[in-house]
């Protein structure tokens, strides 16, 4: 009785262990959302992992498709039984709005699927300075450029000031018709001469705005 | 005869002068999209090259001259575009072949500066470095 149960057992035992291995990496979360400023240039996410196997298993990160994400790690091993995290760097270039960004991860587990890693960032703009540069050419006429300033919502800032620029500029703050908006009027005594200069614009208000932007200013 | 002539030639030229129009549209619209450019035709005047890609394939390899924007970040890049910045200076922004980066940069660079002349590179690094471009 007991040798004819003894394939069963075995039969079973096997169909365990290999069970066991297949388990292999389990993310614990594959997407995450993050909600930032667009002042900040580099995001950082973290995708935490566990090995569920009883056996090693080897992780391939596929190159995104977009160079804008760039994992840490290339390729890992995890041991059994052990966890960790894969982190990615998003870099954000002045979008503003909803960014959805995706990475494949590959593992070397038997009859693993890649698995998709997603990362949602919501990008704001609370303070907007447009243009950041302000340029006339050399005999041009020194007419005054204007500088439009922004803040969103109106009263998450204020601009409290202008420093420089150095002599060479004139500088002339307005407030605009709505609330958090601001006009600059900024003009070069004149045009004959190179010159460059740069007005900083110097912001109050709540955490994460930045305290100063700056402009610049070039007569070429 | 003469008049003929003439005619043909005014013909001839008006698809040269609809493109002119159209690339003007294209680049001074509100919403224009940035205009790609070769290598070749870049290199043909003063250019300004602005790599988008990471840092380490910056290190990697890149064209004389560029500046990395992931080094340098978003503020510093545009302290060093007013730096050398001339009239007539064409700025090319480029990163991987097939990248969405560079052309975010180009639009970004383009609302922030107003300069005329910003392009994408087409074929990016991968066809500046195939041009000999290191």
């Amino acid at each position: 009785m007991r040798a004819r149960r003894l394939p069963l057992l075995l039969s079973l035992l096997l169909a365990a262990c290999l069970n066991c291995a297949a388990a292999g990496l389990h993310w614990i979360r594959d997407r995450v959302e993050l909600a930032v400023d667009n002042t900040v240039e580099v995001v950082h996410a973290n995708f935490p992992y566990r090995n569920d196997g009883s056996s090693p298993v080897r992780v391939l990160v596929a190159r995104p498709s977009c160079d804008c994400l760039v994992a840490g790690r290339s390729a890992f091993t995890v041991a059994p039984g052990a966890s960790g995290s894969l982190e990615v760097s998003l870099r954000i270039l002045g979008q503003v709005g909803a960014l959805r960004k995706e990475l494949w991860v590959a593992t070397d587990a038997p009859g693993d699927v890649p698995e998709r890693l997603e990362l949602d960032v919501t990008v704001s703009e609370r303070v907007a300075v447009r243009p950041r540069m302000l340029f006339w050419t050399r005999g041009e006429s020194s007419e005054p450029k204007l500088v439009s300033v922004s803040v969103s919502p109106a009263g998450a800032a204020r601009l409290v000031g202008v420093r420089g620029p150095a002599s060479g500029f004139v500088v002339a703050t307005q407030p605009g018709k709505e609330g958090g908006t601001w006009q600059l009027r900024i003009r070069p005594s004149d045009t004959r001469e190179r010159r460059s200069a740069v007005a900083t614009l110097e912001f109050a208000g709540v955490d994460g705005v930045p305290s100063h932007v700056d402009v610049y200013l070039v007569v070429r | 005869m003469i008049r003929g002539v003439i005619i043909i030639l005014l013909a001839a030229m008006l698809p040269a002068l609809a493109s002119v129009a159209l690339r003007w549209e294209r680049l001074h619209g509100a919403e224009a999209p940035v205009v790609g450019i070769t290598y070749r035709e870049a290199s043909r005047g003063a250019v300004l090259w602005l790599d988008a890609r990471p840092a380490e394939d910056f290190r990697r390899g890149h064209v004389a001259g560029a500046i990395s924007i992931a080094d340098e970040g978003w503020d510093r890049t545009l302290a060093v575009v007013a730096r050398r910045w001339t009239p007539g200076t064409r700025i090319v922004v480029y990163c991987a072949a097939g990248c969405d980066l560079a052309r975010e940069a180009a639009v970004r660079l383009r609302g922030d500066t107003g300069l005329p002349d910003i392009y994408v590179l087409e074929g990016g690094w991968a066809a500046a470095a195939g041009e000999g471009a290191r």
